[in-house]
Parts: C-alpha cells; sequence; structure tokens
C-alpha cells in the first residue's frame, strides 16, 4: 500500500526562507499511508519548507513532483486537481466568514462538482458524518466568527477531507487545541492515517510526531537531518538535534 | 510642437498621469477578460456554486435595491421628466417631447443614476467583501483548494452587476418617465397621457441597442473596478476603506468618461 508515491523532492531547497540557507537539499519520498514530520527550533524555516513540498511557495533549487507532475511545469486543470489531491492546512486557515459551518465543508465540493460523481452521491450526507466523526459538538448552523478556534480548524480540516485528499498536509495542527481536545483531534487524525491518508506536518508537539512518524525530518537554520525512527532520532549524536530534544524537556521520552 | 516639447510633457507629471491611467486601463481589461475567460472555460453558467454566486449577487444588486431605485425614480420623474414636459409644453415644442425624453431620462439620467447607486451600493459592497477576505487568508484558502478566484469570486460578480445594472434602469427609466407624465397630465394637460404610447412607439431596436449596451457597460466596468481594487487589499486592514474610496472615484470616472465617449460617438 506504501508503494506508491504521491510526493517525490529532489535536492529541494525553498526559496523563500528568509535567510542564507548553506545546508543539505531534500530528497524525500512520501507514500501512501506514510507520516513524515518536520520537526525543528522556531524561526527554522519549518513552514517554507513544508509549503514548498507541498508545491504552494517556489523553491530556489530542486524538483518537487507532485502526482508525478513536476510542480513547476503544472497546467490549471492540473493545479485544481493536485490542490484536491494534496490539501494543505495551516493552523489559522480561514473559513469563508459568509457561509456557516456545514456549508463551509460543501462548498469547495460543489464547487469541484464532486455532487455529480456517480459514485459520490449524497455529499451533504458524507459531510455530516465526517463531521460527527471528528467532532460532534460543532454547532454547524453558526458562521465561524461565533465557533472557538478549536471548532474552525477541524471544519477547515473536514473541508478538506471532503475532497477526498490523498495527502494531508498539517502546519502546527495542533496550536488551538487543549490536552483532551488534541488527543481526540488526534485519534481522528490516526483513523485517517489507517485508512490510507498519507500525512506530512511541521508540528511542535515532538512527542506526538516521533510516535507517529515513519519519517522525521529535523530542520534548523544550519541544517537538516533525516531519520527513519524515533529511536534514531535519540540515538543520533548531532548536537542540534540533541539540544533541541532535551530542551522539550518531560515531552518526549524513549 | 516639436518632438521634443512632446517628449517633455510625456516625461512630465501630466505624461506620467496619462501613462498611468492607460496602464491601468489595461490592467483592468486583462483582469476582467481572464476572469471572464475562465469563467467560460469551465463551463459554470449553471455549475451549482457559480451559479447560486451570480444569483445571490444579482438579487443584492438588483432586486435588493428596488426601494432604493423606485424612490429615486419617482423623484427623477417629478423633478427631470415633469418639468421637461412642461417647459416643452410651455415653449410650445410638443413634437420636441418625445425626443427630449428618450434622450434625456432614458439615455442619459436613467443609466448614470442607476450607476450612481450601484456604484455606492454594489461597488463599495464587493471592494469590502473581497478585501476582507484576502485580508483573512480566505481567498488564500480557497485557491489552496483548487478553486479559482475568478471563476468563483470574479466573474460572477461582473456579470451579474451588468445585468443588474441594465434590469434596475429598465425599471428606473419605467417609473421616472411614468410619474412625470402621469403627473403633467393630472395637473398640465391630459392629452400628455398619450406620451405613454408615443414614447413606447419611438423606441426604435437601433435605440433599444445603445441602451442595452450602454448599461451593460457601465455594469461591466463598475464590478470590474470593484472586483479589482477589493483583491488588491494586501495585509493591512486600513487598506478596504483606501481601496473602496479608490473604487468609488474610479467608477465615478469611468462612467463620466464612458457616457461621454458613447455620446459623442451617438449622437455626432
Amino acid at each position: 500500500m506504501q508503494n506508491e508515491t504521491i510526493i517525490r523532492c529532489q535536492q529541494l531547497i525553498p526559496g523563500q526562507l528568509g535567510f542564507d540557507y548553506k545546508g543539505k537539499a531534500l530528497d524525500l519520498e512520501l507514500g501512501r499511508g506514510e507520516v513524515i514530520s518536520i520537526i525543528g527550533p522556531n524561526y527554522s524555516g519549518k513552514g517554507n519548507w513544508l509549503r514548498t513540498i507541498c508545491g504552494l511557495e517556489d523553491q530556489s533549487a530542486g524538483k518537487v513532483y507532485l502526482e508525478g507532475i513536476d510542480s513547476s511545469d503544472i497546467s490549471a486543470e492540473d493545479w485544481a486537481k493536485i490542490r484536491m489531491s494534496i490539501a494543505y492546512l495551516h493552523e489559522d486557515t480561514a473559513l469563508l466568514s459568509a457561509a456557516n459551518g456545514l456549508m463551509n465543508v460543501l462548498i469547495p465540493a460543489l464547487y469541484h462538482r464532486l455532487d455529480e460523481a456517480p459514485e459520490k452521491p449524497l455529499l451533504a450526507e458524507r459531510a455530516l458524518n465526517l463531521l460527527e466523526e471528528i467532532d460532534p459538538q460543532i454547532n454547524l448552523d453558526e458562521l465561524p466568527a461565533y465557533l472557538t478556534k478549536v471548532h474552525q480548524y477541524k471544519i477547515a480540516v473536514a473541508r478538506a477531507l471532503l475532497l477526498g485528499p490523498d495527502v494531508l498536509a498539517l502546519n502546527n495542527p495542533f496550536a488551538h487545541f487543549n490536552s483532551d481536545s488534541k488527543h481526540q483531534f488526534q485519534v481522528f487524525i490516526e483513523n485517517q492515517v489507517k485508512n490510507g491518508l498519507s500525512l506530512i506536518m511541521v508540528t511542535h508537539d515532538i512527542s506526538y510526531a516521533l510516535d507517529i512518524s515513519d519519517k522525521i525530518i529535523f530542520v534548523s537554520r544550519e541544517d537538516l537531518f533525516y531519520f527513519d525512527s524515533k529511536q534514531a532520532v535519540f540515538d543520533c549524536d548531532i548536537p542540534i538535534v540533541n539540544k533541541f530534544i532535551n530542551l522539550q524537556g518531560n515531552q518526549v521520552s524513549a | 510642437m516639436s518632438v521634443t516639447q512632446i517628449a517633455n510633457i510625456l516625461t512630465g507629471w501630466p505624461g506620467r498621469q496619462l501613462i498611468g491611467q492607460v496602464l491601468y486601463v489595461i490592467n483592468l481589461v486583462t483582469f476582467s477578460t481572464l476572469a471572464l475567460r475562465d469563467w467560460f472555460s469551465k463551463n459554470r453558467v449553471f455549475n451549482s456554486r457559480s451559479y447560486s454566486t451570480t444569483v445571490a449577487q444579482i438579487i443584492f444588486t438588483g432586486v435588493d435595491a428596488l426601494p432604493t431605485i423606485s424612490f429615486l425614480g419617482l423623484a427623477t420623474g417629478f423633478i427631470f421628466t415633469f418639468r421637461l414636459i412642461s417647459i416643452t409644453n410651455s415653449l410650445g415644442g410638443t413634437e420636441d417631447i418625445i425626443d427630449l425624453l428618450i434622450t434625456i431620462i432614458c439615455l442619459s439620467v436613467g443609466p448614470f443614476l442607476a450607476a450612481v447607486i450601484i456604484i455606492s451600493r454594489t461597488g463599495s459592497a464587493i471592494v469590502v467583501d473581497l478585501g476582507n477576505m484576502k485580508l483573512h487568508g480566505e481567498i488564500e484558502a480557497l485557491e489552496n483548494m483548487g478553486i479559482n478566484i475568478n471563476d468563483y469570486l470574479v466573474a460572477p460578480r461582473i456579470i451579474s452587476t451588468a445585468i443588474s445594472q441594465l434590469a434596475i434602469t429598465v425599471y428606473f427609466t419605467v417609473i421616472a418617465l411614468l410619474t412625470g407624465i402621469l403627473i403633467s397630465a393630472l395637473f398640465v394637460n391630459p392629452s400628455h397621457f398619450t406620451l405613454i404610447l408615443k414614447i413606447s412607439n419611438a423606441f426604435t431596436p437601433y435605440l433599444v441597442s445603445i441602451f442595452v449596451i450602454k448599461n451593460i457597460i457601465f455594469g461591466y466596468v463598475i464590478a470590474t473596478v470593484a472586483c479589482y481594487n477589493g483583491l488588491r487589499v494586501r495585509s493591512s486592514a486600513t487598506e478596504v476603506p483606501q481601496r473602496t474610496t479608490a473604487s468609488i472615484v474610479q467608477s465615478l470616472s469611468f462612467v463620466f468618461v464612458i457616457d461621454s465617449l458613447l455620446t459623442l460617438a451617438i449622437f455626432i
């Protein structure tokens, strides 16, 4: 199941890091059902790396292949399909302020005419099921301005998932959660991964990132390092990585 | 005037302003052409989301504006139509009444006042709406989901505003004419009731074409200027009122210029 490569990066360096990066370029393959986490200190450009991997920012070097298509040579039609299949969300992803919770989830799917696909009838029913699964407490009749940040974020995730993506790219996904609601959301995300969704995320929840990820990329302003397991992170003798893990204190344990 | 003098003017302040305005018009034409191209290329005339956006905009611009339009139509009928008929009647030039009413009320005052209402009401609303969407990251989020902003937000607003401009001008003009004719028939000369029939007979296909084209151009330009300014908002909340003001001023200027050019084209 994990053989199909959805995102492939070759010698990639983001173009909008905002500082002079002299470290290694990124070589990466994200297969179906895989989880990759990007971790590292603050202001190390993790978000830029993620956005560049997703094809949303230009690179200064290297190539990104999204669903097999070179990101620098994408037609408008392919662009729409890729944006549906590689869903990028940051912690404050905006909802449409003039539409209620349910319509926010439905509008992109309706725009892409998913309601007309013969095998996918009852789009609204699927949206309601998805929202029920993600959080039954969300008031779907309210406008986003009257919802909590957590509910807004969950609606944004449901909106992206209704488009049937292959990859969910999450930038700092747990920023607005408390510990209880974060755990529920993490379980939801893990279930999606079990069902074949690929996940690539930038997070400050290092413990969760190390637990769930198949690959871990440590990014600093000077360099980046690859790890293929949690144990590899703890076993490495790279000072900046060791220092970062130690700074996380009792949050992370081998 | 020598070539050097012309070059000096073009490189001086007036020249820069002129070049700036020409480039701005080119930007607007390109912007609206791309929006309509994306709309038609996706064949979304009756697609559920774009269609409903278009209908919602028509309701806001056309239907919701009817009370204001009705009031202004009644006032215009009293101020312009009735006075035109009275003055022409007192001068003995009853033959000219029809021409005057068609030229002034139907082809000039009606489209212009309807355009002013749409600029102040719909144009400003479009700028604030799109400006706030841009400011709050809603447009970025839509684009990240593969939604074409031209197709989903811009083109429906341009098309529906053009349609609404035409519809409310028809409504406004009918009210303004009927009000003026009724008042003059009641207070000046009952035979003026026949003006209603005479005006409808005098409206040739040529005049109807001019009326339709003029209003559609007005609506098209007003919405294009509004969408363009709304999407130029970048990251500060203060840009929204600035862009709104700019849109109103620019739309009014364009309406004046287009009205003048069309008048010249038609009557010279």
